[in-house]
């Protein structure tokens, strides 16, 4: 069987090879004839560096966590008190969440603000920014007495949430000023 | 099919070579880079809800020297605080955890004076669990001599 299969494809195969070798003929006289396929390193570098800063500008998506500072004054160790020093009366802020009593498996929708004293009541963190900016020295108006240092507290109720804390202290804070401090209910 | 054969047999001399070293540096400095940060993330930052304020008039952390003090949520119990981690050390939020967790500070706070201390809090957490490490933070910066605890709290921008 195999000798006469062979003896068939010998003259298509012989064939074959005189057409292949005028194709290549021609082709050496159109084209160069060494042809020599090489690996851009310098582009898959490229590439490998642009991955490179793509992730390191990705994870400074951690870093969208911002921060504030917050004042903790240090009254427990015995301070140098200054007996000329004027006491001031701090501005004490009451934050109440919203149904505060009930098992909610999520963050409140809404949250109350308080002033303590002859204030007008705001009712959003937005007017507390405005009452706040109206009453500092060089604030909104310009008619504001209280210096950026002038003390402020906040005094979170009871089963008040943090996001709800944290809203009013940055309310606060826009408002120009630096010595704010948190204190719960009880304190 | 045979067509195909015979054009590849044409190239065959041709080498393809490509440079490794450099390839081998640069998959190496990937390697390094995500071992680093992946350490850093799971060790400092605990997964919680920060709080969210639209618009904060906050800034993005600096580089200096830090502590992260995250406070977790208790799952089962909504509001409630269900303890303190520090670099993947548990606190738990009573009053000895409180004393332990002053005495982890202090330890710091000694060793930089400058420290500023992050307080990540999940968003949902009552006040009332805040307040004790609060103080136990204020009773650390007390009890290091020349230290003034630089608390910040750690909030999430949903403006940017």
């Amino acid at each position: 069987m195999a000798p006469v299969e062979t003896s068939q494809c010998v003259p298509e195969a012989a064939r074959f090879e005189t057409r292949r070798a005028q194709r290549r003929s021609e082709r050496k006289l159109s084209r160069r004839s060494s042809w020599r396929p090489t690996l851009n390193l310098t582009s898959m570098i490229d590439v490998v560096f642009l991955l490179l800063v793509y992730f390191m500008v990705a994870t400074e998506f951690k870093q969208a966590e911002v921060i504030e500072r917050l004042d903790l004054p240090n009254r427990l160790g015995a301070g140098v008190s200054d007996p000329f020093e004027v006491p001031d009366h701090p501005v004490v802020i009451t934050v109440t969440s919203q149904d505060t009593d009930s098992r909610r498996a999520t963050v409140a929708a809404g949250f109350t603000i308080g002033v303590e004293g002859s204030f007008p009541q705001p009712t959003t963190p937005e007017s507390l920014t405005m009452l706040l900016s109206e009453r500092r020295m060089g604030g909104t108006g310009g008619r504001g007495l209280w210096p950026e240092n002038h003390p402020i507290v906040l005094r979170p109720a009871l089963g008040t949430d943090w996001e709800h804390v944290v809203r009013t202290f940055d309310a606060t804070a826009r408002a120009g000023y630096n010595n704010i401090s948190l204190k719960s209910n009880e304190g | 099919m045979s067509t195909l054969i015979h054009t590849r047999r044409k190239h065959a001399p041709t080498q393809v070579e490509s440079n490794l070293t450099s390839m081998i540096d640069v998959v190496f400095l990937l390697i390094v880079f995500f071992v680093l940060v992946s350490q850093v993330v799971s060790r400092e930052a605990e997964p919680l809800d920060l709080p969210e304020v639209p618009d904060a008039a906050a800034a993005v952390a600096g580089e200096e020297s830090r502590l992260v003090v995250n406070v977790l949520s208790d799952v089962d119990q909504p509001g409630v605080g269900l303890r303190a981690m520090v670099l993947g050390q548990p606190f738990s939020i009573d009053a000895e955890g409180c004393q332990l967790l002053a005495k982890r500070v202090a330890v710091d706070l000694e060793q930089h004076p400058d420290l500023a201390i992050h307080l990540r809090a999940d968003r949902e957490v009552h006040f009332e669990w805040i307040q004790p490490i609060l103080d136990a933070l204020r009773s650390a910066s007390a009890r290091v001599d020349g230290a003034e605890a630089k608390v910040h709290l750690v909030l999430l921008d949903s403006a940017s």
